[in-house]
């Protein structure tokens, strides 16, 4: 077994190197502050006091979070569904699907945020088709509905490929099992399918939580500039405001919640194994 | 009943998934400079791109860099997953943690932070930036996902079938290649494509590690975005022609063979 | 291993402090290959191919996407540039921390014939570092069939607060573009650094947002425009002249309280690999032909007069403001560190509202 366990090795010093050396950089930056001109660095709270005594910068984080989750939610449920069809289907078709719905990410997601922008304008084509058919207008664009849309739109593809892994290649033993001893299909799904595709929801949840809440495209094309996200916030800080440092304390609060968070899923999820 | 209802499920999620393209694409023709206003079919917006050096460049270095990242991170992020999967939970947890990271880091700080690894290592104005730092950088952001994929399928893998193999007189090597990795393919094949679109995707990451005049089509795109045109469109949808080609030929040749092999 | 981090981080920090203080000495009068930062779309590509051609010196092309982020990558020193083509305040960033170099006019023979407005600007008086490339002004890109011209002439910048307008606008997304026009409205300069005023300007702005609730764009505020998805947005000349010649229903208006005055211009860094190479590049783009051919390609108005004229004439006959009209009250925007920051956490508190 040892022999396997080295295998890791390379990468512990890869990942040194390239995530956890710019990381402590980020987060020296996130405890200090520039005195003038000179290149001294001094420490300080003052970014992180910053942060959680202004009410906009807790709106900012309190409407990531929920833009989030809603984000995540809908993609279980959504994807779940679509995972589980897929596959049940021939297996020959399965990898075609799987394709087919990772495809249109590989077109920039700039220019499908600019088609949603078409598809959900005032002007666009929507309200133009309701509106020739004489029904009046609906507001779409900079809604949270846009935003929610964009989103789930964005990521639902990592949902179900994740998903669907987990329920591929399922021991088909286990299901004949299970109805041999007289379980309904619903049964079935609930006491034998469910619980194996677990480690595929938490892989899933976690490839569509992480990137969602920091996003910054979707939500400034189609919620409008007032909504403001984390991603945009940190973005704003290092690019417009020349503020790295604030910046870099914001990403590093943000990085602690999101540990911590995972911190509680993973013990969810150790629990439902343990089941 | 039930089929039907699956088949339709499928095909409504994927209309769902393709609106966007198809206006995308309808756009692509447009005659005038608008993304979201239709004056008419014209073909100048790919006369434009495929006369653009740049443009043309701009996708092969896409599809390169895509490429090489993903078969590099796909490798690493296997190996690295069998291993950590065996390792004691002590490592295994800090390193998964650490795995996280470049996912839930807004891009802009991974970016700046590499560009910063980077000129320390390399120095101001090395010729290495360019291809050279954005496939550092795309390997370093793709792995963690590929990690991520495949250890849910090594955690439904029956530990003790690797050990049996190695009981029975197979080589760890025979044992891996055998035994495990056939097991997790379909792990192993997600994570390449997640890897594969976070790679085509990026504009933020390869802005900041790049230089000496090397671009993607997504910095292409995103800096073009101040000065729009049905380029960007019409570019895209090249992208995804080569795409459908190439899956066509990979999908139609095992079909040929089997048909040579039946003939003969 | 710990050493080595700490070595490197604090090799890092050294680095990033520094800048690019290790500026190369005078190079070779005859190097073969020049490169250029510049804003995508911003150049004609087929004249760069021609320069290239004419002189037999290479050009290797990098565009950026804000002058915010070229001011990141060129500090950072990720590749030696020879010509940039930033902003007004950001030349005026570069040259405060002394990243410029003085152009040598003898080598400039085509640097004559600009319009009086960018003549002489605020950040490089005499041009010594800068050549004007594109210029024009901040004002109002309206629906000629919507928004009636005499509330435009008669409330100027306040239009943004009639509710008449309500949710019929589109806001520039920056602290920069926003701030000025509730600035100029209260009478003061745009580049108030006086507290007292700027707070007043946030009033101004959270009132707005009360009374017309605009959406705040920035990149799509030309698509959006073109479609008539809203009746009034704030915006740049150059990008209204892109407007209205595919919407002839738009039109473009700058108030009487006074405006800010923007001009891009071609710089070279004091460390540019090849300054000889830099120098015929700028004197190409300065040929008052070269100019027209590009300026037609971009659709913004060029700074050469003659250029301008010739335009303004022929294809772009149609835009009654292609060529930008300056008032007395109008500025150019000064850079200033501290006052960003303060524009920039309350820009962020006004659109959050």
């Amino acid at each position: 077994m040892n022999s396997f366990s080295k295998m890791a090795k390379p990468y512990i010093l890869w990942a040194a190197f390239f995530i956890v050396f710019p990381m402590l950089l980020v987060m020296f930056y996130a405890f200090t502050q520039t005195g003038g001109d000179v290149a001294k660095f001094s420490f300080t709270l003052k970014h992180f006091i910053k942060f959680f005594t202004e009410k906009a910068f807790l709106e900012v984080l309190f409407l990531s979070f929920r833009i989030a989750l809603i984000t995540t939610l809908l993609c279980i449920i959504i994807g779940y569904p679509m995972a589980y069809f897929i596959s049940r289907q021939d297996e020959k078709i399965q990898t075609l699907l799987i394709l087919l719905i990772t495809i249109p990410m590989w077109i920039n997601l700039l220019v499908r945020t600019y088609a949603w922008i078409g598809i959900l304008q005032d002007t666009g084509l929507i309200n133009t088709f309701l509106e020739s058919i004489g029904l009046p207008k609906i507001k779409l664009i900079y809604t949270d509905f846009a935003v929610i849309l964009g989103m789930v739109y964005n990521f639902l593809p990592f949902m179900v490929i994740q998903i669907y892994t987990s329920l591929s290649k399922m021991d088909k033993s286990l299901l004949q099992a299970s109805e041999d001893l007289g379980a309904t299909p619903f049964q079935t799904f609930r006491k034998v399918v469910f619980p194996l595709s677990i480690p595929g929801v938490i892989a899933g949840i976690t490839l569509v939580f992480l990137p969602a809440i920091s996003t910054f495209v979707i939500p400034q094309f189609l919620g409008g500039g007032q909504y403001v996200m984390l991603g945009t916030l940190v973005e704003t800080q290092f690019l417009k405001a020349g503020e790295w440092h604030f910046g870099s304390a914001i990403s590093t609060i943000m990085a602690v919640i999101i540990i911590a968070s995972m911190y509680i899923t993973k013990k969810l999820d150790k629990e439902a194994g343990e089941r | 009943m039930k089929k039907i209802f699956q088949k339709s499920y499928i095909a409504l999620l994927l209309l769902f998934c393709y609106a966007p393209i198809i206006y995308m694409i309808v756009f692509s023709f447009n005659d005038s400079r608008s993304l979201t206003k239709f004056a008419g079919f014209s073909l100048r917006w790919y006369n434009e791109v495929l006369n653009s050096n740049e443009m043309m460049k701009a996708i092969y270095y896409t599809f390169f860099i895509a490429i090489v990242a993903t078969v590099v991170a796909t490798i690493v992020g296997t190996i690295t997953a069998i291993g950590l999967s065996k390792s004691k939970k002590i490592v295994r947890d800090i390193v998964l943690e650490v795995n996280n990271l470049p996912m839930l880091n807004p891009d802009i700080v991974t970016a700046i932070s590499l560009m910063l690894l980077f000129i320390t290592v390399l120095g101001s104005g090395s010729k290495l930036f360019g291809l050279v730092t954005m496939l550092l950088a795309h390997i370093m952001f793709c792995i963690p996902y590929v990690i991520l994929s495949i250890l849910p399928k090594l955690r439904q893998l029956d530990s003790n079938l690797a050990e049996a193999a190695l009981d029975l007189g197979a080589t760890p090597w025979q044992a891996l290649m055998k035994v495990i990795v056939p097991q997790i393919i379909p792990g192993i094949i997600s994570g390449a494509l997640v890897a594969f679109t976070m790679s085509v995707d990026d504009f933020v990451i390869s802005y900041f590690v790049t230089g000496n005049g090397v671009r993607n089509v997504s910095i292409q795109v995103y800096t073009m975005s101040k000065r729009v045109n049905p380029s960007i469109n019409a570019i895209s949808t090249l992208m995804i022609a080569i795409i459908t080609i190439v899956l066509i030929i990979i999908n139609v040749i095992p079909l040929l063979k089997e048909r040579r092999l039946k003939s003969n | 291993m710990k050493k080595i981090v700490l070595t490197s981080l604090a090799g890092a920090l050294l680095l990033t402090a520094c800048g690019n203080k290790t500026a190369t000495t005078e190079k070779q009068v005859s190097c073969k290959s020049i490169t250029v930062f510049n804003a995508t779309e911003y150049m004609k590509e087929s004249l760069v191919e021609k320069f290239e051609k004419d002189t037999g010196i290479d050009v290797v092309y990098e565009t950026f996407d804000s002058n915010e982020a070229m001011y990141t990558k060129f500090s950072a020193g990720v590749t030696k540039y020879d010509v940039i083509i930033p902003s007004d305040y950001m030349i005026q960033n570069l040259i405060k921390k002394d990243a410029l170099q003085k152009l040598d006019k003898a080598q400039l023979s085509n640097a004559k014939g600009f319009f009086k407005a960018v003549s002489a600007p605020s950040f490089d008086e005499k041009l010594e570092y800068s050549m004007p490339y594109m210029w024009g002004t901040v004002g109002l890109i309206y629906n000629k069939n919507k928004v009636s011209q005499a509330d435009l002439e008669s409330q100027g910048w306040g239009i943004l607060k009639n509710p008449k307008y309500k949710e019929r606008i589109f806001v520039y997304d920056s602290e920069r573009d926003g701030f000025m026009p509730a600035l100029k409205n209260l009478g003061y300069s745009l580049n108030t650094t006086n507290i007292d005023e700027i707070n007043k300007a946030t009033a101004w702005l959270l009132e707005m947002n009360a009374a017309t609730k605009p959406v705040y764009v920035t990149d799509q505020i030309q698509d959006s425009m073109v479609s008539g998805e809203k009746d009034i947005a704030i915006g740049y000349s150059g990008d209204a002249n892109l407007i209205i010649s595919q919407n002839n229903e738009m039109a473009y208006f700058t108030p009487k309280e006074g405006t800010n005055i923007w001009i891009d211009a071609m710089v070279v860094p004091k460390d540019a690999p090849c300054a000889s190479g830099a120098h015929k590049f700028i004197n190409f783009f300065l040929d008052p032909k070269v100019m027209e051919e590009n300026a037609e390609y971009i659709g913004y108005s060029p700074s050469i007069e003659e250029s301008a004229q010739a335009l303004a004439k022929g294809v772009f006959s149609n835009i009654p403001t292609y060529i930008p009209t300056t008032r007395e009250t109008d500025e150019v925007f000064v850079h200033n560190e501290e006052i960003k920051k303060v524009l920039s956490d309350a820009w962020l508190k006004i659109k959050v509202k």
